[in-house]
């Protein structure tokens, strides 16, 4: 009985409250825009979750500094939290889920975000063409300057099918590589390719044969 | 029937001192209620990033034994968020603390006593946003040493002024090293005023 008295002053004590006030968690980053060059001033807020309905906004607000770095020291949500920049007219959105599992040592380097306008971006897209029927597309990633309006890093909401991505948005004018593996249907063997490509001032489509 | 008698008095006598004689251990309650006003100090986060306000007291001891005074109390204590940078911009940082204190009757004459004494105990930090009621709560330890000084008014009122230096320390916290430094402990100068109750 006395357990069950002490579990139930726990929950009620412990329930909905976002943040673990005895960990403390570093949270860094260098934020730069498409040429590369530090952005000082940019506003970002990390936001957390919780079992009932609340708003933290303006809870953990900061700005970068003359050199583009942002740097968050904040407690440690126990659900998944969210760093995103304010909204602006001059640069696309970004968002990037992250919990206590993405740190190591309470600290975690984000490193490079870049934030990028909307006339610096074009699309890439893949399109599978699997011919022989041998092989099995089993992984592909695109090696380059990438815009990504939301990145996870918190372990609870990984992609649960696993299924591969086949559209990429790209900073216009580079050099990127398309990395993909095929996985042989009969003996099982796994191979690597890297094919090197360029994306220019319009959007980009590859067919990937196997 | 002489020697008797005088047998009778002398236990008599002896029975009257033994009654004046005081107790080793006294029911002697005292409640005193105040303010105080913390002053931090040091390179930490409760003295950089915090601006801490008036605060309230009550302490209570019911014993004494011999001119040792044995008790307990609660503080209520809220600050508000000077650097947001620091660990986020809540609205105020709450501290409760509830503490075992031990205390020494030190006379000065019929008006004026002085009161030294040692406190410990455990303080429960509310880390509170504007809408959403507490984000965040860390429990420390805090040891206090310092007195009061109490001017009696009557012999059911007293009024006092107290001075208590303050270790608070979290042994809890999980962080990099150089912000277990900064955000585990601190210290601070408690200046209180209030009434006594006898």
């Amino acid at each position: 009985m006395k357990k069950i008295v002490l579990l139930f002053l726990f929950i009620i004590t412990s329930c909905g409250i976002p943040y673990d006030g005895e960990t403390i968690l570093t949270l860094e980053s260098r934020i730069e825009n498409a040429n590369g060059e530090p952005l000082p001033n940019q506003v970002a807020e990390v936001s957390a979750s919780a079992d009932f309905d609340f708003s933290d906004f303006g809870i953990y607000r900061n700005e970068s500094d003359a050199f583009g770095i942002l740097k968050f020291d904040l407690f440690s949500p126990r659900n998944v939290a969210y760093l995103q920049f304010e909204s602006s007219e001059e640069f696309l959105p970004v968002t990037i889920a992250f919990d206590e599992s993405s740190f190591q040592m309470y600290y975690l380097n984000l490193g490079i975000i870049t934030l990028f306008k909307s006339n610096e971006i074009e699309n890439f897209t893949i399109t599978p063409n699997p011919i022989s029927g041998s092989f099995n597309l089993i992984s592909l990633d695109v090696e380059g300057i990438k815009y990504e309006s939301y990145i996870n890093l918190a372990n609870e909401i990984e992609n649960p099918n696993g299924e591969l991505n086949f559209y990429y948005i790209l900073k216009k004018n580079q050099n990127f590589t398309l990395n993909y593996q095929l996985q042989n249907n009969f003996t099982g063997a796994i191979s690597s390719f890297s094919i090197p490509l360029t994306i220019e001032n319009n959007s980009l489509e590859y067919t990937l044969t196997y | 029937m002489k020697k008797i008698l005088l047998f009778g008095l002398l236990i008599l006598g002896s029975f009257v001192n033994g009654q004046e004689k005081e107790p080793i251990i006294k029911f002697k309650p005292i409640y005193r209620l105040g303010f105080h006003r913390p002053i931090n100090f040091g390179n930490t986060f409760f003295a950089k990033d915090l601006s801490p306000s008036f605060g309230f007291h009550s302490n209570i001891s019911l014993v004494q034994v011999y001119k040792i005074r044995l008790g307990f109390g609660y503080d209520f204590q809220s600050s508000s968020v000077k650097n947001p940078n620091a660990i986020g911009n809540f609205k105020s940082v709450n501290f409760n603390h509830w503490y075992w204190m031990m205390e020494y009757n030190l006379p000065i004459n019929n008006e004026w006593q002085i009161n030294p004494n040692v406190s410990y105990g455990a303080t429960k930090a509310n880390y509170k946003s504007i809408s959403s009621g507490t984000l965040a709560e860390q429990s420390l330890e805090e040891i206090r040493l310092g007195g009061y000084a109490t001017y009696f008014l009557n012999r059911s009122f007293s009024i006092y002024g107290g001075l208590h230096y303050t270790h608070i320390f979290n042994a809890d916290i999980q962080a990099s090293p150089e912000n277990i430094d900064y955000f585990s402990s601190g210290n601070k100068l408690i200046f209180s005023i209030g009434i006594e109750i006898h």
